[in-house]
């Protein structure tokens, strides 16, 4: 069995780590962006997990396909994946994740913003786009979304380029790529933080907490009727 | 009103929820009503629907009221209020209900930016791509040239009235935010992203659903209410050129200040009588330089006034208590409505956290196109 | 060819554009018309960042002028770094396409 098991386990790259950074939001709090580690993961899918439900902005397939990346990461069934979480305060505002697909390719996979209206998934889908990039020393990302409003954004704000010949493993859907060029131009206008973390900001950070699964909800999806009309 | 942000219903279920509060509100029995009128902007662009004051009449089992749906821009509210505010003032009718709705979040967030440019000038501005910002974005430069206002005065009104609006249980955005946040620490550029330059992401009101309803009636039907008086005690309206590069001074925002002048008028009262303002920020530029045309302060001295801390909760005039639009939200056709309910609320002392002390005379301004279409209002509590 | 034209009253020469029924300034009815070209000033601008679907530019600068003709008008601005004050040449250009189909409208680059 432990035979089948090597088998069946992709090879697995070292990949260089994603240095920490704080990010200083809009409302005055300060966000931690770190990597996640394998023995984080069933925390990530219990913040995951019920998400699967809320149809809004394609939440249900985002968060789906998501449980199942780093489900499969966590299992040794996925090839050089990373995630990379926002925390404020300790508790989890939202992750990124993708892999390498060879040592000058990567492949976005996920973002997933759980507090809106402070720029948090822009924050971390650019953090994504620096690790790829500037740590891990690639030369392109491949992109696919499956909302149509943030894959949008996206292209339009970087912008992306077209990859025609690449069918995204999510889906086969035809690819879309930020190369190097790319992202350094773009940098300046869409890649904030600041490194070292201090101490004290890091130790906040070194437990993941998770919102009540309802309150989650409620923040992804809007508090619709609540309170009522008055 | 319902709260503002992303609402389930569709808009005749947002209109009705609104409606029937100020019905409850009222203690009148509903049968009382004998007109309703409905402000909306968008229904045929963005929901496909339209005779929504029909529908409504009909949600709400109030035939054979008249109905009629009112479009005014995003001045559709201050339009059905006057209209309502006149319909029983000639005595023509008693008893008037006013909602203002509008569902906006269906759509995403350029199609509802194409939907509200509509009200641009088809040959002239819309072709090119002109957006409501875009227009925004123009004005702020010119003024900011003119009176030497800065992104700091921009991003003190954001955060008056995003903090005012944590104490408005109905405000779309109830999230506080800091100057270093938005403007001062290198992450702004991220934080708060160029929309029409100057303008960035915090200069500019959410797009939000929503409603908001009066009920409009004569001072016999009030009195048997039992609920404290608040009066229209003054009314004016004004309009301008429909483009702003045909505006004598496009710094100049005439139509405020003449529709403010005539409402004054009406009242018998001074913009220095007034004790709270909902003023009409669908940009932060727009409540600094309306705060000057309605007459609160001089022209070009508005900035200077907020950066005293005038026009805070506690200060002088305290302007949008609500949150504003900037933070409240808005819902285009149940802006001016949700205005003149705040208002309502402040003069009776029902406005929690937000009140503003002892508050008697209240003044609102429900800004339609870019300026173009201007409706104000003085609100006075009577014994 | 599109041409874009500005309205010069025939009773008092007050100009306008885009067009009126009546003179805004006396009331009258007839015009006289003439092409809106040529050199013109920047009276104001904004790069504008959130736009409608029919653009998938990341911004585009729009900006108000005044032609040396007296007329004013706002435009698409073919101008990288624009100021206030700004003299600016008049061309026609496409400043919208959608489902294929172009509009043409008044363009400016610096003179």
């Amino acid at each position: 069995m432990k035979q089948l098991e090597e088998v069946l386990r992709p090879p697995e790259r070292n990949l260089p780590p994603y240095p920490p950074k704080s990010v200083y939001l809009a409302s005055g709090e300060r966000m931690v962006v770190r990597q996640a580690s394998r023995e984080e993961v069933p925390i990530l899918l219990k913040a995951v997990g019920p998400l699967t439900t809320v149809e809004r902005d394609f939440y249900d397939i985002v968060a789906s396909r998501t449980y199942a990346e780093l489900l499969g990461w966590m299992r040794y069934r996925v090839r050089d994946e990373y995630c990379l979480v926002g925390l404020i305060d300790g508790v989890l505002v939202g992750l990124v994740n993708g892999r390498t697909l060879s040592k000058k390719i990567g492949v976005s996979f996920h973002t997933i913003a759980m507090r809106r209206g402070l720029r948090v998934g822009a924050h971390l889908f650019a953090a994504k786009m620096e690790y790829h990039i500037e740590y891990l020393g690639q030369d392109e990302v491949y992109i696919v979304a499956e909302s149509p409003i943030g894959f949008r954004r996206w292209m339009i704000e970087y912008p992306l380029v077209e990859r025609p010949q690449v069918h995204h493993e999510l889906g086969g859907v035809m690819s879309w790529a930020l190369t190097r060029d790319i992202y350094y131009a773009a940098k300046p206008r869409l890649v904030a933080g600041e490194r070292p973390v201090a101490d004290n900001l890091m130790a906040t950070a070194a437990k993941i907490d998770l919102v009540e699964a309802e309150t989650l909800i409620t923040q992804v999806s809007g508090q619709p009727g609540q309170p009522q009309a008055r | 009103m319902t709260r503002f942000g992303r609402s389930e219903g569709d808009l005749i279920d947002i209109l009705e929820q609104a409606s029937l509060a100020a019905i409850d509100d009222s203690s009148l029995d509903p049968k009382a009503i004998q007109s309703v009128f409905v402000a909306n902007m968008g229904a045929g662009i963005l929901s496909h629907m339209t005779g929504v004051a029909s529908a409504l009449v009909d949600r709400l089992s109030l035939y054979p009221a008249a109905a009629e749906a009112v479009e005014n821009g995003p001045a559709s509210g201050g339009s059905a209020a006057k209209i309502a505010a006149c319909a029983v003032a000639s005595g023509l009718v008693d008893v008037a209900l006013v909602a203002g709705g509008e569902k906006m979040r269906d759509v995403t967030g350029w199609e509802s930016t194409d939907f509200v440019a509509s009200l641009s000038h088809p040959q002239a501005e819309y072709i090119y791509g002109v957006t409501l910002p875009s227009m925004a974005g123009m004005f702020t430069r010119l003024y900011m040239e003119k009176y030497g206002v800065t992104p700091k005065h921009l991003a003190m009104v954001a955060i008056k009235n995003h903090s005012n609006a944590l104490k408005n249980p109905y405000a779309h955005i109830r999230q506080a935010i800091t100057m270093e946040g938005i403007l001062t620490r290198p992450e702004a550029v991220v934080n708060n992203p160029p929309v029409a330059e100057p303008l960035r992401m915090f200069d500019c009101c959410p797009v939000s659903d929503g409603g908001a309803a009066l009920v409009v009636c004569s001072e016999e039907v009030a009195r048997k209410s039992g609920k404290p008086l608040v009066k229209f005690a003054g009314i004016g309206q004004a309009t301008d050129t429909h483009t702003v590069q045909e505006r004598k001074d496009p710094t100049e925002l005439t139509a405020v200040r003449l529709a403010s002048q005539q409402a004054f008028k009406m009242a018998g009262h001074k913009p220095a009588d007034v004790d709270v303002a909902e003023l009409h920020d669908a940009f932060t530029i727009l409540e600094i330089a309306e705060s000057e045309e309605v007459g609160f302060f001089k022209k070009g001295t508005g900035h200077i006034a907020l950066e005293r801390g005038e026009t805070s909760l506690t200060g002088k005039i305290p302007i949008n208590p609500s949150g504003g639009l900037k933070a409240k939200g808005h819902p285009v056709g149940a802006t001016g409505v949700a205005q003149l309910t705040e208002l309502t609320w402040q003069l009776r002392g029902e406005a929690g956290e937000r009140q503003v002390k002892n508050a008697a005379v209240g003044f609102s301004c429900n800004f339609g196109g870019f300026g173009n279409n201007v409706i104000a209002f003085v609100l006075s509590r009577e014994k | 060819m599109t041409t874009f034209e500005g309205f010069i009253c025939k009773a008092c020469s007050y100009k306008t554009y885009p067009r009126h029924a009546r003179c805004p300034s006396c009331g009258k009815r007839e015009f006289d018309t003439a092409p809106l070209e040529g050199s013109a000033k920047l009276l104001t601008f904004t790069r504008v960042h959130m736009l409608s679907l029919a653009y998938t530019e990341r911004f585009i600068t729009l900006g108000i002028v005044e032609f040396a003709s007296g007329f004013k008008a706002l435009g698409r601005l073919l101008v990288d770094e624009p100021r206030i004050g700004m003299k600016l040449k008049t061309e026609l250009g496409p400043v919208r396409v959608e489902d294929g189909e172009k509009t043409v409208g008044l363009c400016f680059r610096e003179a």
